[in-house]
């Protein structure tokens, strides 16, 4: 039978969560961190609003950014737990070897995703940071600093596909000597 | 590599991943990278930059994280077990005794979560215990629950609702109010189903005694309204024109907490434990709607969008037949993708050919919502089925069996909905601001 689930958090035979390292860390207290600033900025928002009838007009901007943070610098805590959804349709049907292959196969292509797309994040970085590109607000944001927060995230993504990979090909050797030993 | 035929590999190179077990966000953004290198080379890749800071850098989508971590706080503060005991009570004495209160708590909790998963877990986690104690029907009870949990992406705040509003510009407040009656109609239907099986078959739920006194309504009244509170302060304001969606979202956590803190046992350590699984689940939500529009602007790049809309618009169907295509559609799908996915995935080719056939972009959101739905119980990869089955011991046949009665309830309620669209547009049209 097939199996959709979260973070494998129920035995799926594809989940193998990494130790966290520093880089997930970091990543997982600035998600944190923006989170708070969130609900503060929003919030605040709302009380002066009810309150005073004034309004900073900065939630909106500020929200986004913050999304953006959330969206790419979570990436590689979502990577080492496991907290992708997939569907065990096949895999719980593999030998342990074959599900090995499968894993480094997609660990491949995933992080061939991964490094085109820092590449394109990062290009896309340095062409705002050159042309000095600014938010069209009242903050006048230089939008090379929120948008660094993509190429951060999509680095950080790399590093941690990097890790799985080194992980699943360890798991492929084990799993072919095994096969093996029972030749 | 003819045009038509380079799609169609991409969707099958789409599907083959998926089905293998590739995580669902990179199964959809590795084909979309191989489409857009196939059309054009290493030069196609140049707007993805613009791409990802157009689609993550999103008030709208804000929304999104701040709804995960209000229902994360009811969670982990356990004001969940309190609201199923205080239900328990109330509507126990129905025919189906705590099978109504799973309807019904599944529906509330809904109301605060725009998550099935959470729904599911969050009200199953505390109910299949219970229900295995008191001797209820195994099959049932699980059916119930995993049926109900659907609700909590169809009753507002419902992050389905959200990417579909995000992906299409529609109002989300709107899309929620859109949702509110086909809601509240399929709990109905839910417990229809659920008291005309007990009365036919009475082993399948023992009776329950109700609160007994004024004083024992009154405690189990207590019980369910730190929900009622939360739900007033998180949807009322949006509704009323208020507060924007994140806004509404934002009241809610600032509401849990309060409310966590003076009826669950929420404490600080708690507060934390509830982000950082807040970032994990939203982290994995955004990527999906991320690696979406990569999707989407493969497809628009390749100009495929117009031609699937000429294509169906070539057909010359009915605007029922035309229902009856997507219900095929979404019922193959629904068994293949999961529920997301589905949505990000068909919406930017199947919105454009609405307008053809007169069909409101709201009444659109609640029928593809409703497939989702059906999608999230449906074997081999409904996704309600694999949360039920692991918070209890029984097999997944059973969970499955189980359900098998309310996916013809979901059916009705999508076919009353496509035949009156009104129960659906009504509340939008008339209420909103």
């Amino acid at each position: 039978m097939a199996q959709t689930e979260q973070g494998g958090a129920h035995g799926s035979p594809s989940a193998h969560r990494l130790a966290e390292s520093m880089v997930e860390r970091i990543c997982r207290l600035a998600c944190v961190a923006a989170l708070v600033v969130m609900l503060i900025i929003v919030a605040v928002d709302i009380l002066t609003r009810s309150l005073f009838n004034f309004s900073f007009e900065i939630s909106d901007e500020l929200g986004g950014y913050l999304l953006v943070v959330i969206a790419f610098v979570s990436l590689p805590v979502c990577q080492t737990s496991q907290s992708f959804h997939r569907v065990e349709l096949v895999q719980s049907r593999l030998s342990p070897f074959w599900r090995a292959v499968s894993h480094v196969i997609f660990d491949l292509l995933s992080l061939t995703f991964c490094a085109l797309l820092l590449w394109q994040l990062a290009r896309f970085e340095l062409s705002s940071f050159r042309f000095g590109d600014r938010a069209p607000t009242y903050l006048a944001t230089p939008l090379w600093i929120p948008q660094a927060m993509m190429a951060l995230g999509a680095a950080a993504l790399c590093f941690s596909m990097v890790r799985t990979l080194v992980a699943d090909v360890a798991r492929l050797r084990k799993a072919r000597n095994t096969v093996e030993g029972r030749r | 590599m003819s045009p038509d035929v380079q799609i169609v590999v991409v969707f099958a190179f789409f599907l083959v991943l998926l089905a293998c077990g590739m995580s669902v966000p990179f199964a959809i953004a590795v084909p979309a990278m191989f489409y857009l290198l196939l059309q054009g080379g290493l030069q196609s890749l140049n707007s993805l930059g613009l791409v990802s800071w157009g689609s993550m850098n999103s008030f709208v989508l804000t929304c999104v994280p701040l709804f995960m971590l209000m229902a994360e706080i009811l969670r982990v503060s356990g004001l969940s077990s309190r609201i199923y005991g205080g239900l328990a009570r109330l509507v126990a004495r129905l025919p189906g005794g705590l099978l109504q209160t799973n309807i019904a708590g599944c529906a509330i909790f809904a109301s605060v979560s725009g998550s099935s998963i959470a729904t599911a877990a969050s009200i199953g986690g505390v109910a299949l215990p219970q229900l295995i104690r008191r001797n209820y029907d195994r099959r049932l009870a699980a059916g119930s629950l995993a049926a109900g949990g659907t609700l909590g992406i169809l009753l507002p705040p419902s992050f389905g609702m959200i990417v579909y509003g995000t992906f299409t510009e529609t109002s989300v407040p709107k899309l929620f109010m859109a949702g509110v009656v086909p809601g509240l109609i399929m709990t109905a239907a839910f417990m229809i189903y659920i008291a005309a099986h007990a009365l036919a078959v009475p082993a399948v739920a023992p009776r329950e005694s109700g609160p007994g006194s004024l004083k024992g309504l009154l405690v189990a009244l207590a019980d369910v309204l730190p929900f009622g509170l939360l739900i007033a302060g998180t949807l009322g304001g949006i509704y009323a024109g208020l507060v924007t969606t994140t806004e509404g979202a934002t009241i809610g956590c600032c509401l849990a907490i309060a409310l966590g803190a003076a009826f669950g046992d929420l404490t600080l350590h708690k507060v934390l434990d509830a982000m950082y699984s807040t970032i994990r689940f939203a982290g994995n939500i955004l990527f999906i709607i991320f690696t979406a529009y990569v999707f989407s602007y493969a497809i628009s790049f390749a100009g495929v969008g117009e031609k699937v809309t000429a294509f169906v618009v070539g057909l010359h169907l009915s605007r029922l037949e035309f229902f009856l295509a997507l219900f095929i559609l979404y019922t193959v799908l629904g068994c293949l993708i999961e529920s997301l996915g589905m949505i990000v995935i068909t919406v930017p080719l199947i919105f454009p050919v609405l307008p053809s056939y007169g069909i409101d972009p709201l009444l659109f959101g609640v029928v593809l919502v409703l497939f989702v739905e059906l999608g999230q119980i449906s074997p081999p990869i409904g996704i309600n089925l694999f949360v039920i089955q692991s918070i209890w011991d029984g097999k997944l046949g059973e969970v499955i069996l189980g359900t098998i009665p309310f996916h013809l309830a979901m059916f009705v309620v999508l076919a009353l909905v496509i035949l009156w669209p009104d129960l659906a547009l009504w509340l939008p049209y008339h209420l909103s601001r």
